[in-house]
């Protein structure tokens, strides 16, 4: 037992399938100063536990769920945790975050982080129960919608306190983008993780925590807690409060940066009626919280009458965007409904959404027929065909078996220049911003090291608040992006939601941080184990195979003028994108190849990783097909 | 945040924490306060107050409500272990034998016991009389949305007048034409 540890449990559980063997690992104080907890200890786990070039459904590719140093003592937004694995979408690092209160109680049953590998030979789950771990038969949840699969877990342990976070049906069909739910609402979105979990036959990992997390300096703790309290009540998290992300939609269509009818348009002649305002107004049942968080942004909708009657779900701009005008509906009942039903059978709303659309397109040019989608009509704003089409990917049904494989593998599939307009990087499926007319934002979503992600760096804004140029890149956008970038590394690792960032510091985190731990931590080093993890984010994709080609946007960005919107006529140059690059690569201190020199590793304490990293054949990936 | 203060609730009058089920969103953060101040660490399972979330909409945060006429009391096998002092439920360390036949009697789950070795005895909020901030319970002080309130029985049935008074409104403003605007019929 690492006795002395505060803020930190000083434990990582080591469970074996399909045994469930179990070992406990002790890192030291400096391990957790250096990659902090969250993604970055993720990172580093996976790095130092999984062979180099697997495929991600192969045993040995290690599962890891980890928490923050903050998580379960009440700063406010730190009930968070990630999973981290080898990516089935994209073959490269894979990670995700959900909050909830899942996050926490792992934290309260003893462990900062569990890594899992090998596979079980039929469904099972694994009930971490404080020290006691085993595994459990799952095979009467096979089949069985996330919410139904929590219910049964809970009645079967008989215990309230018990959290958990399960696959669905998606999973257990390896859709390449299932997810993963905790606390029915939640989700471990992107990059396909409740595949890997589906592919050990992991139906769900049920937690009971019944161990105080004790800190350095407890006294003072719970004021400052309370002053952050109050902060969330203030403007700068007034967005997420009041009409949540989904405030969105109005403004990037106005800004000609609504990605609309899969990326062709970025106006929406139905924007108004898919609005958050629109949402607020006619389906807001009520806004939730997450553990710990002050905020409370998840809004609960629900739909009144029609043929969706009664749908609900937890709905952000990201999920409307993908199910809504991303595929050309202009109807809130089918977006919800759509919404719903990728939670209850656990896939990802943004890659279902995009490569919906992806498929509507393929169906507007006449490459997929009524034929191919047995009688579906996939003409864009078909709600209707959205809400079944999701349902024919989690189950991998007809057309739905080609699509559960992502744009990328559908398009290389389906060919006749279809890969043109399918919208991923790296295999990704795109966010919701168009970033065709956003220089900055191609730039940030396109390095980002899982793949098309708005969650990397803040790319899109100084686009859209005017502080460069947004038509044009130049070399200088690298610069701008690495501070958010290293910024948001140290969130997803300390594990704060991005959504504190106007009422939190770096100096505020690093003071809790040295608070809670007793581990001294200046701002600087904190910045510095940003930066750590990030540039171990990009050896882990190098290792993988990963080169400078993998760091572009879909082709359709380079070529096809915008035709609507304040954008009109623009896409972005691809010469002044290899400026940006360049730029990017350079400032990194990374090689024109996008790797980190020597030098960079030495200065990051990275320097363990430079023999690998450079005898590595450079093996070419296809990355946009042609 | 509620406006009565530490005196108030030892002067003679049942006070409970009450929940607005409206506003609370399931944060729990009454929960880590309240372990924070009773067992100076963070652990939900200690807690005196507990949030409950049935479903996506139904969110709220319950804590013993010292009733008038406690069915737990009555139920304790132990003669004056768990009796009312000064209107709040209290446990007699000494006394208590853990039989647990309060936790089973409550209707509301509020109570429960502590087996820990250095402190044998079932457990409940005891409205922090001596840990107030600010002439507050810490839980009511530190909840975000202002849901949580120490109440007395009067005051609860004031606001609940309150609340009916305001929702029959806002349906009557829905209801009828707004003001100014004058609707000429037939």
């Amino acid at each position: 037992m690492n006795g002395s540890m505060k803020g930190y449990t000083g434990k990582i559980l080591h469970v074996s399938l399909p045994l469930g063997k179990i070992t406990i690992e002790e890192p030291s104080e400096q391990f957790y100063a250096k990659y902090l907890g969250g993604v970055g200890l993720g990172v580093k786990l996976l790095y130092d536990n999984t062979p180099p070039r697997i495929d991600p459904y192969h045993p040995e590719n290690t599962f890891i769920l980890a928490t923050g140093p903050f998580s379960g003592m009440g700063i406010p937004t730190s009930g968070k945790f990630a999973a981290i694995s080898k990516s089935p979408l994209t073959s490269l690092i894979g990670f995700g975050i959900s909050s909830g209160f899942f996050g926490p109680t792992l934290k309260y049953a003893g462990y900062d982080a569990v890594v899992i590998r090998g596979r079980s030979r039929g469904q099972t789950y694994l009930f971490i129960d404080d020290d006691e771990v085993r595994l459990r038969n799952a095979i009467h949840l096979k089949g069985k919608d996330t919410v139904e699969i929590e219910k049964q877990i809970r009645e079967e342990i008989g215990d309230d306190n018990v959290r958990i976070a399960c696959v669905g049906p998606a999973a257990e069909h390896l859709v390449r983008y299932a997810c993963i739910t905790n606390d029915i609402t939640r989700q471990v979105g992107r990059t396909g993780l409740g595949a890997v979990m589906g592919s050990k036959n992991l139906k769900a990992i049920a937690i009971r925590g019944t161990n105080p997390v004790e800190v350095e300096v407890s006294e003072k703790l719970m004021q400052i807690c309370g002053e952050f309290y109050e902060r969330c009540q203030t403007s700068s998290t007034e967005k997420y409060r009041d009409l949540g992300t989904p405030q969105n939609v109005l403004v990037l269509n106005e800004h000609g940066a609504l990605p609309t009818k899969n990326f062709q348009y970025t106006t929406f002649e139905h924007a108004e009626a898919i609005s958050g305002e629109m949402l607020k107004k006619k389906f807001l049942r009520k806004v939730i919280a997450c553990n710990a968080c002050a905020i409370g942004c998840d809004h609960i909708v629900q739909v009144k009458e029609g043929p969706y009657a009664g749908a609900i779900t937890g709905l952000d701009y990201e999920s409307l965007f993908a199910l809504g005008c991303c595929c050309g509906v202009g109807d809130l009942r089918p977006v919800i409904k759509a919404a719903e039903l990728c939670d209850a059978f656990g896939i990802d709303t943004i890659s279902a959404g995009v490569t919906i659309a992806f498929a509507m397109e393929c169906f507007e040019k006449g490459l997929i027929t009524l034929e191919d989608t047995n009688g579906i009509d996939l003409s864009f704003g078909n709600g209707d065909a959205v809400v079944q089409m999701v349902e024919k990917i989690a189950f991998r049904e007809g057309l739905g078996d080609l699509l559960a494989e992502g744009t990328k593998r559908a398009s290389e599939k389906i060919g006749k220049g279809s890969t043109h307009f399918a919208m991923h990087v790296k295999g990704l499926e795109l966010p919701g911003y168009s970033i065709r007319g956003l220089n900055t934002a191609a730039l940030g979503f396109s390095v980002s090291v899982r793949g098309g992600c708005h969650q990397r760096n803040a790319g899109y804004s100084p686009d859209l608040k005017g502080q460069v140029d947004r038509f044009k890149g130049d070399a200088e956008r690298g610069k701008l992006l690495i501070g958010t970038e290293n910024l948001y590394s140290v969130f997803d690792s300390i594990i704060l939601c991005k959504f504190m960032r106007g009422a939190i510091s770096l100096e505020e985190i690093a003071m809790l941080y040295t608070m809670t731990t007793g581990i001294h931590m200046s701002e600087f080093e904190l910045l510095l184990a940003g930066e750590r993890i990030t540039n171990l984010e990009k050896a882990y994709n190098i290792r993988e195979g990963a080169t400078r080609a993998d760091d572009y946007p879909p082709p359709r960005v380079f070529k096809d003028p915008i035709p609507d919107g304040v954008g009109k006529g623009h896409y972005i140059r691809k010469e002044e994108y290899e400026a940006m690059l360049d730029g990017y690569y350079a400032t990194r201190g990374w090689t024109r190849e996008g790797i980190p020199t020597k030098a960079k590793l030495i200065d990051l304490g990275l320097e363990d990783l430079i023999e690998e990293l450079y005898r590595v054949e450079v093996k070419v990936r296809s990355s946009h097909g042609d | 945040m509620a406006t009565e203060n530490s005196s108030s609730s030892s002067s003679g009058e049942r006070m409970l924490i009450s929940c607005d089920p409206d506003k609370c969103d399931g944060c729990s953060i009454c929960e880590l306060v309240c372990s924070h101040v009773k067992e100076g660490t963070f652990i939900p399972t200690l807690s005196r107050i507990r949030t409950v979330r049935l479903h996506h909409v139904a969110n709220i945060a319950i804590a013993c409500r010292h009733c008038e006429d406690p069915s737990c009391v009555k139920a304790c096998t132990k003669s004056e272990a768990l009796k009312i002092e000064n209107h709040i439920l209290v446990c007699d360390r000494e006394k208590c034998n853990l039989c647990g036949w309060c936790v089973d009697a409550c209707p509301f789950g509020t109570i429960f016991l502590d087996s820990r070795a250095e402190k044998l005895c079932a457990v409940m909020c005891d409205l922090c009389i001596h840990d107030r901030i600010d002439g507050e319970p810490p839980c009511v002080k530190y909840c975000p949305k202002e849901a949580l309130s120490l109440e007395s029985a009067k005051s609860m049935a004031q606001k609940a007048k309150g609340n009916i008074v305001y929702t029959r409104l806002s349906e009557l403003e829905t209801e009828t034409p707004r003001k100014g605007v004058i609707i000429v019929e037939k």
